[in-house]
């Protein structure tokens, strides 16, 4: 018993003890799993702790490749900019600042350097085109020379042959003249000089002058050439009209030159209109070659035509049209073309104008209130307040053949004493003259005087809101712009003057008490420089006295310019600026209008402080000259008229003579025209042989010996 | 030596023969790492040697043997424990030419500090690999019982002479492998 119940125990402790183990083995299996899962959690870290590595080295590699690189380039600055050697470039701070701190100077030195090419640059380019517009006054003169001569021999008797010649050398000239004015044009464009006139003009002004340019040529080749103007366009704007005109004629001279046959018309309209102005749209059609789009794009680079052949069969330079877009771009406008070869063009413009500020369409008014006008104004007695002599002359030929008495005065101070000693229907003011002033005068008037019935209309070159303003600030009435035109002078004065006593018989206005002289007519329609339809529509259309006036302003301002530049060179600043204020109004009232316009210009910049020279001398210099040329046309065909004081024409050849004016001959003439000594005929022969030989030398010598004249 | 031959070794030997016999050698041996070995620590390897010798005494089977079928045993315990190094190779030849450039370089990124032998491999002929193992630890057999074990996981049946060589401390093996079948 007691045995099994040892086994028993045996078997029971056996039992428990391999619990136990098995207990150990289980536990034993567990830490060894943990332990496996703990290493190769720390060999997974370790992996990544690797490539973790790995990456930062790669990093730091290319970093310091970068730094390497970098120092390697600031070494090299270094050197070009001469700095000294440092050891431990990359590393070292100094390095760095001074190597960048160098590129700074360096960078700023180089601006200053370009800075100062660029000045260099512009100052070159300013000296070219002073030199080419230097260059091409010079061309000019004798350019005016040969049109001028080759002019005056096509009036003389010619075998065909050189009739032929002749014309083809006027011809010529006249294109030379043309293409400098364009070069001209061009160069003050480029050099920025260009600035737009802003002033109130008629719009049919400038078409009619488009016309009358540019039919003659478009008859010759037997185009039909018109200008459409649609109904809603402004009759009057505000603006440059010269180079509108000049933009006119480039576009429709194109089109005539590039077209045999069919017709070129201008087509202005309406494009838009608000308070402050309108947007003109100028189409110039023609049924002309035509151009392909390549032609085109081409068209508007300086100096290009559509194509080099283009050169070879219609000659011209390609300036026109660029000359045209700059002006277009500085009305704010563009030139657009739509063409196809063979089927003709159609360049159109866009362009801004203002609204007109006074209605200069006035000198359109009928003629029959125009005699209405005149009709009232007989008897009236007028003061006249004028400095300018041919100004006063103009006025008072013209008030006194509609029955107006007028009193001259030469500034403000004799005006207001006028006007104490004298009962005036009224008084026409000119604004700016020396002593006193016409707006001091008025104020004089109507403050001292206490005279505010007197009707006082000033004249004016200058119609600005501006003027406006002071004049009527100062009790003016009204205004007349200057240079005088006849209708509109009249019809202003007859708005604010009764005469007192009027004159019961109305003069006839437009009868010639002489007839018309039909060769002066024809010669004075030959005039360019001079548009002498419009000088004498200023005057009423009395043509003795347009002549007269033509002389009268040939005498006394041929010399304007060259006393302005003297002036200015002296340092008489006002008498510079009075000498092209006069030949301003003088060349308004006779219709040189370019030279007016710029005379105006000149003056406007001589005003405003300009005082470093007289701009446009030498342009203004030539178109008097031109001027003076074709009123010396005038004397020969006048001549019955013209024979004056021989004394007078012996200076006047003289003084040609020493200008190498080829219108000694007309004085010459016109000397042979009046009674003289066989001897005194043949050395005035003489002197006319000489200058057929363009011996001016002779000639002067030869007439500053001849005596006997009276 | 890498701790993950002792640890491998202690597993083989419990497993084998028993976790008895695997206390007596740990007691008799008296290693300075009191045997306490992490497959992540790193131990002398002359503790190896000395369990090896012990463990021939006690079952009487030269230390040769022991040791070669413990180069056995470990290639199958690498198979399980890296089976990325066996993958997308071409069988054991293909195997074994990675060992050098791919395996080691593996094993370097995680132990930094592990000296590994060097295994260069030449292909004298289509079917024959000559194998160099230059290690200046002498185990050119665990490394022969290591290519036997390769061969067995791809199942390739092997020829293999071997050359030794001591040169300058090098223990140099050359191993002249040729596939059977």
């Amino acid at each position: 018993m007691g045995e099994t119940i040892q086994e028993d125990r045996l078997l029971q402790e056996k039992a428990a003890r391999k619990q136990t183990e098995e207990l150990y083995e289980r536990r034993l299996a567990r830490e060894r799993a943990a332990r496996k899962q703990a290493e190769s959690l720390l060999e997974n870290k370790s992996r990544e702790l690797y490539e973790a590595n790995v990456k930062l080295r790669q990093e730091f590699e290319q970093k310091d490749r970068v730094i390497k690189d970098l120092a390697a380039l600031a070494s090299t600055i270094r050197n070009n900019l001469g700095l000294e050697e440092v050891e431990e470039s990359s590393d070292n701070p100094v390095f760095w600042v001074e190597t960048i701190q160098a590129l700074i100077k360096e960078k700023q030195r180089f601006e200053q350097e370009l800075k100062a090419a660029i000045e260099e640059a512009n100052q070159a380019n300013r000296a070219k085109s002073d030199f080419l517009a230097n260059m091409s006054h010079e061309i000019r003169t004798p350019m005016n020379a040969i049109i001028g001569m080759s002019h005056l021999a096509l009036k003389t008797e010619l075998t065909d042959q050189q009739r032929n010649y002749v014309s083809k050398v006027n011809r010529s000239g006249e294109a030379l003249l043309a293409l400098l004015n364009d070069i001209l044009d061009l160069s003050k464009i480029e050099a920025g000089k260009l600035e737009l006139e802003v002033s109130d003009f008629a719009l049919s002004r400038v078409f009619e002058d488009v016309y009358n340019i540019l039919h003659y040529r478009a008859d010759e080749k037997g185009l039909k050439f018109f200008v459409r103007v649609a109904d809603d366009v402004p009759k009057c704007l505000r603006g440059d009209p010269l180079r509108f005109s000049q933009i006119l004629i480039n576009l429709a001279s194109n089109a005539i030159k590039f077209t045999s046959e069919g017709e070129v018309a201008i087509d202005v309209s309406l494009k838009t209109l608000n308070k402050s102005g309108c947007r003109l749209r100028v189409s110039v059609s023609d049924t002309g070659i035509g151009m392909s789009e390549e032609q085109q794009a081409r068209l508007f680079s300086a100096y290009s035509q559509a194509d080099s052949s283009t050169t070879r069969q219609y000659g011209g330079t390609g300036l026109g049209l660029m000359i045209t877009k700059r002006f277009a771009k500085l009305m704010n406008g563009d030139v657009t073309i739509k063409s196809q070869p063979g089927k003709g063009s159609v360049f159109s413009v866009e362009l801004d104008f203002q609204e007109a500020q006074t209605d200069v369409s006035l000198q359109t008014l009928d003629e029959e209130s125009y005699a209405a006008n005149a009709a009232h104004l007989a008897g009236a007695n007028i003061l006249l307040v004028e400095d300018n002599e041919f100004n006063q002359e103009v006025a008072v030929e013209l008030l006194k053949q509609y029955g107006i008495n007028v009193d001259v005065v030469e500034n403000g101070e004799e005006a207001v004493i006028a006007v104490k000693r004298k009962i005036y229907d009224g008084v026409l003011m000119d604004c700016q003259m020396p002593v006193m002033d016409g707006y001091t005068a008025t104020t004089m008037i109507r403050r001292r005087l206490s005279n505010d019935d007197l009707p006082i209309l000033a004249l004016t070159a200058n119609v600005t809101r501006a003027d406006i303003q002071h004049a009527m600030d100062v009790g003016m009435n009204g205004f007349i712009a200057k240079p005088i035109e006849a209708t509109q002078l009249i019809a202003t004065m007859a708005k604010w003057i009764t005469p007192r006593v009027p004159m019961a018989v109305t003069p006839n206005l437009m009868e010639q008490d002489e007839g018309v002289d039909e060769a002066l007519m024809q010669t004075l329609a030959s005039f360019t420089y001079i548009d002498t339809h419009d000088g004498l529509n200023r005057i009423g259309g009395s043509l003795p006295m347009y002549a007269k006036l033509l002389k009268r302003f040939a005498t006394n301002q041929k010399e304007a310019v060259d006393h302005a530049v003297l002036a200015l060179s002296e340092a008489r600043h006002d008498d510079a600026i009075r000498f092209i204020h006069t030949l301003k109004s003088s060349a308004g009232s006779i219709g040189a209008i370019k030279l007016f316009e710029l005379a105006k210009i000149s003056e406007a910049e001589m005003r405003s402080g300009n005082l470093d020279s007289v701009m446009h001398a030498e342009e203004m210099k030539s178109l008097l000259n031109a001027a003076l040329n074709e009123i010396s046309l005038v004397s020969i065909n006048a001549k019955q008229n013209a024979v004056g004081n021989q004394k007078e024409l012996l200076v006047k050849l003289n003084e040609q003579l020493k200008h190498f004016d080829t219108a000694a001959e007309d004085t010459i003439e016109m000397l042979l025209a009046s009674s003289l000594s066989d001897t005194q005929r043949s050395s005035l022969e003489d002197v006319g042989r000489c200058i057929e030989q363009y011996d001016f030398d002779q000639a002067q010598s030869l007439c500053q010996h001849m005596e006997g004249f009276q | 030596m890498k701790g993950i031959i002792f640890t491998e070794l202690v597993e083989m030997v419990e497993a084998t023969f028993s976790p008895e016999l695997m206390d007596e050698l740990m007691e008799e041996a008296e290693l300075p790492s009191k045997g306490i070995y992490t497959s992540v620590g790193t131990y002398d390897h002359t503790e190896i040697l000395t369990l090896v010798t012990l463990l021939s005494e006690k079952v009487d089977m030269p230390v040769v043997d022991l040791v070669k079928a413990f180069g056995q045993h470990l290639a199958g315990r690498f198979v399980i424990q890296y089976p990325m190094f066996f993958e997308k190779v071409d069988g054991l030849f293909g195997f074994l030419e990675t060992v050098d450039n791919h395996v080691h370089v593996e094993v370097k990124k995680l132990y930094p500090d592990a000296e590994l032998p060097n295994f260069a491999t030449e292909r004298v002929m289509p079917d024959t690999l000559k194998m160099t193992y230059r290690s200046s630890r002498p185990f050119n057999d665990v490394a022969e019982g290591l290519i036997k074990g390769c061969s067995e996981h791809f199942g390739e049946t092997i020829d293999m002479s071997r050359k030794d060589a001591i040169v300058d401390d090098l223990f140099i093996s050359e191993f002249l492998i040729k596939r059977v079948a």
